[in-house]
Formats: C-alpha cells, structure tokens, sequence
C-alpha cells in the first residue's frame, strides 16, 4: 500500500514514517506540507491512501475532499486532528476514517491493519463463480492421450476435465499423458525422448478421483483446496454436478496482483 | 508483502541446465523436479530460459512431419540451446515483488529468474510459488468477517 502523508510538523510526520514502514511495512511515497500541493503530490506519487492532518496550514476541507472523492475515487482518506471534536464534522465531509492525534498510536495501527485484512478478505472472500473461466477446454474420455498433450500445448494449458455426455468424469494434466503407467524398465527409461503420448485413451490415464468446489463457495476456499492437495486448478460444479468453469491457482494470484495495483477504496471487486 | 524485495520470497536453490543438454535430459529434469521451465546458465551467465511449452512445442512440431524413429533421432540430437528463448526478462534480488509481479503479468510470464549484478543467477520467483505462500497465509488467517 502507498501512504502519501499530509502534516505540516515535522515531528509528525516522523513519526508516521516510521510506524508505516516499520510496523506495517507500508511504503511511504511522499510527504505533503503545505495543502495547495496536495493534488499534485497525488498526481505525482498515485498513493492508495492519504493520511490528512485535519489542520493543515491553508486547507479548506470544503473544497479539497469533492475534488479528491471526484479525481481519485480509489483513494481512501484517513483524516488526523488534534481536535477530537472535529470528528464528525471530517466523517460527513467523506473522509474513510477519523483519528484523533491525541489517542494512542495503537488507534492508527488499528485501523491501518484492518484495512489491509480488509483487503485480504475482499480477495478471499470473492465468489468462485465470479472469477473461474467459464469456457472450459475439456475432452471425451475416448479420445487418445496424443490429442490431450496437443490440445494442452496449443492452448498453453495444464490440465483438462473430461467430459461424457455432459458428465464430469475425470481430469486429465500434463504428466498424466506422458508418465501414464509406463511399466518400469520399459523403454520410457531409455535415453531416447520416448516420452510421447502413451497410445492409450483419456479415460485410462486420467485422475477419477477428483476435487471439485461449488461455483457458490469463496475463492479462499477454492484457494484452500488447492494448497491441501497440491494441485494446481479445480472444476467448478452447478448443484447438479455439471461443469460450469474452472478455477486454477493462476487465476486466484492473477486477482490478488490486480487488487495491489488498485484503489483500496473500492468494496466489490469486479472481474 | 508486495512491497517486499523479490529475495525474500524468492526460491534459492535454483536448478540450472547448460545449453549443451539433449532435450531428452532437460525434460526429464523437469518432470523429476516437477518444474516447467530452466534457467539456462553458460560459463556461471545466465544466456536464456527453457520451458516445458519450447520443448514439447519443438517435438510436436517434429512429430506431425516426420516418423517416430526420425523423430527420436532428431530429439536426442537437439539441445537446449535449439528451442530456448534468449535473453529472457530477468530481475534483480532488490526488485520489489509488486514489480516483479507486473512484469510477468505483461509479459505473460509464470516465473522470472533473479540475476545479480555480475549476470549470476541467484534466486528464481515462479507464479505457483507465490499462490502458495498467499493461500497458506489464508489458511493461516483466523476466520473473519467482511
């Protein structure tokens, strides 16, 4: 997360530095003193979140906070005063949160910390249903391990579920085609390649005993099933066992990466 | 963690392969460690990087226009050097992870090999090494509500 600071005292600002980057481990992208150079300090270091001293020399809160909700809608804003009072008067201008500089610093860490567990969640707590791939590539269980690998090679994927008559029966990957039962001391062991694609059809090599999610359930669990079984993607099921998409550990690292370079201040995350 | 230098989540232990290699070897070092690229390393110099897609699309590409038995000759006649791509995209151990991360999604790359100043590799960042870190990091989180 970047964190521009906005304080005229130095000893503040100070120490803000060093609780963002040493307890949180944020990275503080500039420091703002005087507020006519707020926006483009914003325009020039794009920050996730500004930390605004409620008593900045030359602020009119009026004025700045509709052109800031207006021009960086991500940007969240946490307002600091030495005035405790000035609470409510900063939350209905719509700043994101309110700390009064007089309390501890464990207010501000607090807060910090649920915003980025907030973020986390947002992520995790995201719908399958929203982030699988929903034209899936799969193949019958009567076709050849050879038209797998080729299919898997020409669309640069992993793995393919094995679909007949409409019914998920199977998952076929990679090495499920090449390594496929080779009996030991065959010439699979040899110098030579001979690690073409077994003659053999999809339904004997592929992975019958599959791991599945619901299309309803979170992409943290999604992200659980693939850790507790080291695999690398998981068909998605409707409530009739149909395939509906498919989910890989690709896709999942694919948003949490997205959600890092975006705002903080937008709640639903949108595929 | 994505403003963490790459080297704190890099993976150390990088396996390597000469240029020289027959692809035979170099498929098999890859299903042996369950890996799906290499980096490819001449006189301590990083000099490209080989993926399990350059191999298997070199032999498909052999397979559909020539026999078995030529093709097994061609295969272990052929070497790494022959289908790896040269002068891949590298990073540096202080290159922060969100930028890292940028760079393979630009790219398209699933892993990007960490070179120091001198060209050594030292350390490799793959796609499927950090989704196991995040996920673990869920897994580990206490239950919450949004």
């Amino acid at each position: 997360m970047r964190v521009l600071l906005a304080d005229d005292q130095p000893q503040v600002r100070s120490a803000l530095r060093l609780l963002l980057e040493h307890e949180l481990k944020l990275d503080v992208v500039g420091e703002v003193i005087y507020a006519e150079d707020l926006v483009g300090y914003i325009n020039a270091t794009q920050p996730n979140l500004l930390l605004l001293d409620w008593e900045l020399p030359g602020l009119s809160t009026k004025e700045i906070l509709p052109i800031l909700h207006e021009n960086y809608p991500n940007l969240l804003i946490i307002a600091l005063s030495g005035r405790p009072e000035a609470g409510p008067a900063a939350l209905a201008a719509g700043v994101d949160a309110f700390i009064s500089k007089g309390h501890p610093a464990e207010h501000l860490l607090k807060k910090l910390r649920e915003i980025n567990a907030s973020e986390r969640l947002l992520v995790k707590n995201a719908l399958v249903k929203d982030w699988m791939t929903t034209n899936v590539i799969v193949i019958s269980p009567q076709a050849m391990s050879v038209e797998a690998h080729h299919l898997m090679v020409e669309r640069a994927i992993h793995r393919l579920p094995v679909v007949d008559e409409g019914q998920l029966v199977g998952i076929v990957t990679f090495s499920d085609v090449l390594e496929a039962k080779a009996s030991p001391g065959s010439s699979n062991n040899g110098p030579l390649p001979a690690r073409l694609p077994l003659p053999l059809p999809v339904e004997q090599v592929m992975t019958t005993s599959l791991k599945t999610i619901a299309s309803e359930k979170t992409v943290g669990e999604a992200a659980g099933l693939m850790q507790q079984h080291n695999i690398g993607g998981v068909p998605v099921v409707d409530e009739h066992g149909g395939l509906v998409g498919i989910i890989t550990a690709s896709d999942i690292f694919r948003m949490v990466v997205r959600r890092w370079s975006e705002g903080l201040r937008r709640q639903q995350l949108t595929p | 963690m994505q403003n963490d230098p790459v080297k704190k989540w890099m993976t150390h232990n990088v396996i390597t392969i000469s240029p020289d290699t027959p692809l035979p070897e170099a498929d098999r070092l890859m299903i042996g460690n369950k890996i799906r690229r290499l980096p490819v390393v001449k006189d301590g110099q990083l000099v490209g990087i080989v993926t399990r897609n350059n191999l298997w699309g070199a032999t498909y590409a052999d397979a559909v226009t020539v026999n078995l038995y030529e093709l097994n000759h061609i295969l272990s006649h052929s070497t790494v050097a022959r289908v790896m791509t040269l002068d891949p995209v590298v990073i540096s151990p202080e290159t922060l992870l969100r930028e890292a991360v940028a760079l393979m999604m630009e790219h398209k790359f699933s892993g990007l090999p960490v070179v120091d100043k001198s060209g050594h590799i030292v350390g490799i960042i793959t796609e499927s090494d950090l989704f196991r870190i995040m996920a673990q990091d869920w897994l580990n989180q206490p239950e919450e509500s949004a």
